[in-house]
């Protein structure tokens, strides 16, 4: 595979009509040779050397040495309690609930009433996205200890807001499968882009994404300068 | 910024065909009948159905600090909207900057591939913002050439000259010829971009340097010239652009290589999303059931990006979760000494 060649590298001149040839540009071209070519087929790793095994011993790499403090994970419990007191979440399911069911049609409603509320939808929804798995996180939403802390961790944010909390019972995956069928449709999907877009625009303006003379508008493959201003760059 | 699309396969790969029995109508097994195959070859499928998912984002130099700005899904539903997943998030970047006028402010650059196209590429230059992104080859499979016109050139000693101006390949070039008469394609050097206010849109445009080279002319040698991006009314109206052959970081310029090198953050990005899939496949079906669990992703990620950012520089976080004290990383202690 070859990709097309670069012009004008060191602002050396190129001729006109060498600008008339075909490129050589096959990067995109279909492979004959199958999805591995036979000169870059993965060789077997050498077995390490053993104590008789009589092969070519191997040293053994050094791990990379960790820097520390460079990346923080949180546990799982601090970290269900973080999605659980996010703000816009919270703000996205009390928006959720006016929407599904307006205090003026409550009179009107029928049938058996909703135990969940649309907050713990939410916290189940984005807390798979870090479990990998509802079944995970509906194992873990059933123990008591987990979320009546989790309810408690949101009473405790946010005392003076009585709207702001959990149900009592538990989140699981037949109520989330029910809400999503029940009750999603676009409009409720567009009120959650709007307000996480705007939580988006508003957080990276917090970390100085989106200041217009920022430092950070360095790139970082290259961590290199890009002079970029409202002014305009100059070298 | 950067953005970028990705097929994300539906949770089962069958079609329509091939999950309803034809004589009775029954559905036989089960198939997502939002999902769509993503394209044909021969009239078979290339790929299993899914949906076509766009994420506009961007980062700090540090790490876990991304940010999610938008999400948006293609699929059967809505098929008004463009198959071309460039235009998909051209459309959603600009729905941004009209709703969040500081979106736009300065100089924003936006990262893209090749599937930008040059109607996309210019209503990114309507709205202020700095599309980067390589030049696509023509049909021929030749560079793109295209002569921008005449422009007025600023000599060292003050005087003016006017010499006609080549878009080659993204770079501003002049035609000269060399002793044997050949002619030749001259770069010229980028010194400086511009974006200017006007009454109804911003123009962007960049000062181009001529070099030193054997084949100039010394009295042309470091005249400067400035060349428009963003089109004018009667090129509008006409559908000319100068966005087919020009760029304002071309690839012969030394930031271009740093900065589309950004568009990896958003490749990246994509892979995290399906690396959290059962399966790299979607985890429910319908569409509307995988937009909220898009919509799930983008505030994980938006919770990441603040809890690195917090840890990083100790700001204040009530206003993102109340009075919920924030874990903090443990630092280790000094081992004492003997």
């Amino acid at each position: 595979m070859s990709e097309r060649p670069k012009l004008f590298e060191g602002l050396q001149p190129v001729a006109v009509e060498d600008l008339a040839a075909v490129v050589d540009d096959d990067s995109t071209a279909e492979r004959l040779d199958g999805p591995n070519p036979s000169n870059k087929r993965r060789r077997r790793r050498p077995r390490r050397g053993r104590k008789g095994d009589g092969g070519r011993a191997t040293p053994k790499k050094a791990a990379p040495k960790r820097v520390l403090g460079e990346k923080f994970r949180p546990s799982d419990r601090q970290w269900l309690q973080l999605v659980a007191c996010f703000r816009p979440l919270l703000m996205l399911g009390l928006q959720f609930e006016e929407l599904i069911d307006p205090p003026s049609r409550r009179r009107l409603r029928g049938g058996r009433p909703r135990k969940y509320s649309t907050l713990d939808v939410l916290l189940f929804e984005v807390a798979g996205w870090k479990f990998g798995s509802y079944a995970w996180v509906e194992d873990n939403f059933a123990d008591p200890d987990v979320w009546n802390e989790l309810r408690d961790a949101v009473a405790a944010a946010y005392p003076n807001d009585p709207r702001m909390r959990l149900s009592k019972t538990p989140m699981n995956r037949s109520r989330h499968y029910r809400f999503r069928r029940r009750y999603l449709c676009e409009h409720l999907l567009q009120t959650a882009h709007d307000i996480i877009d705007a939580a988006a625009v508003t957080a990276g303006s917090q970390m100085g994404i989106l200041e217009p003379a920022s430092v950070l508008c360095r790139t970082r493959i290259l961590a290199r300068w890009c002079p970029l201003t409202a002014a305009g760059s100059r070298r | 910024m950067s953005a970028d699309g990705c097929w994300v396969p539906a949770l089962t790969r069958l079609t329509r065909d091939d999950a309803v029995d034809p004589d009775t109508g029954e559905i036989v097994r089960r198939f997502d009948r939002d999902a769509v195959p993503y394209h044909t070859n021969d009239g078979e499928y290339a790929e299993s159905p899914g949906f076509l998912m766009v994420m506009v984002q961007a980062r700090t130099a540090y790490t876990g600090e991304r940010i999610v700005f938008s999400t948006s899904l293609k699929s059967g539903k809505n098929k008004a909207v463009p198959r071309n997943d460039a235009t998909i998030a051209v459309d959603r970047i600009l729905e941004l900057v009209e709703k969040f006028p500081g979106f736009a402010a300065g100089l924003r650059v936006v990262v893209y591939d090749m599937m930008l196209s040059v109607a996309d590429f210019d209503r990114l230059l309507d709205a202020g913002l700095v599309p980067v992104s390589k030049v696509p080859l023509t049909t021929k499979g030749t560079f793109a050439v295209e002569n921008l016109g005449e422009e007025t050139f600023t000599l060292k000693d003050g005087s003016k000259a006017t010499r006609i101006v080549w878009a080659v390949n993204g770079t501003a070039c002049l035609t000269f010829v060399d002793g044997s008469g050949k002619d030749f394609y001259m770069p010229l050097q980028q010194t400086q971009v511009k974006k200017q206010h006007r009454k109804k849109r911003p123009q962007i445009s960049t000062h181009w340097t001529i070099p030193d080279n054997p084949l100039v002319p010394a009295s042309l040698v470091g005249a400067t010239a400035r060349v428009r991006h963003t089109r004018t009314n009667s090129e509008r109206i006409a559908g000319k652009s100068r966005s087919r052959a020009l760029r304002i970081f071309p690839e012969s310029d030394h930031r271009f290589d740093g900065l589309f090198g950004l568009r990896e953050d958003s490749e990246s990005a994509n892979s995290d999303y399906k690396s959290r899939l059962w399966n790299r496949r979607c985890r429910t079906m319908g569409h509307e059931s995988v937009e909220f669990n898009n919509i799930g992703y983008q505030i994980h990620v938006l919770i990441t990006a603040l809890v690195a950012y917090h840890n990083r520089t100790g700001a204040d976080m009530t206003e993102w979760f109340g009075l919920h004290e924030l874990p903090t990383k443990h630092k280790r202690r000094l081992a004492l000494a003997a």
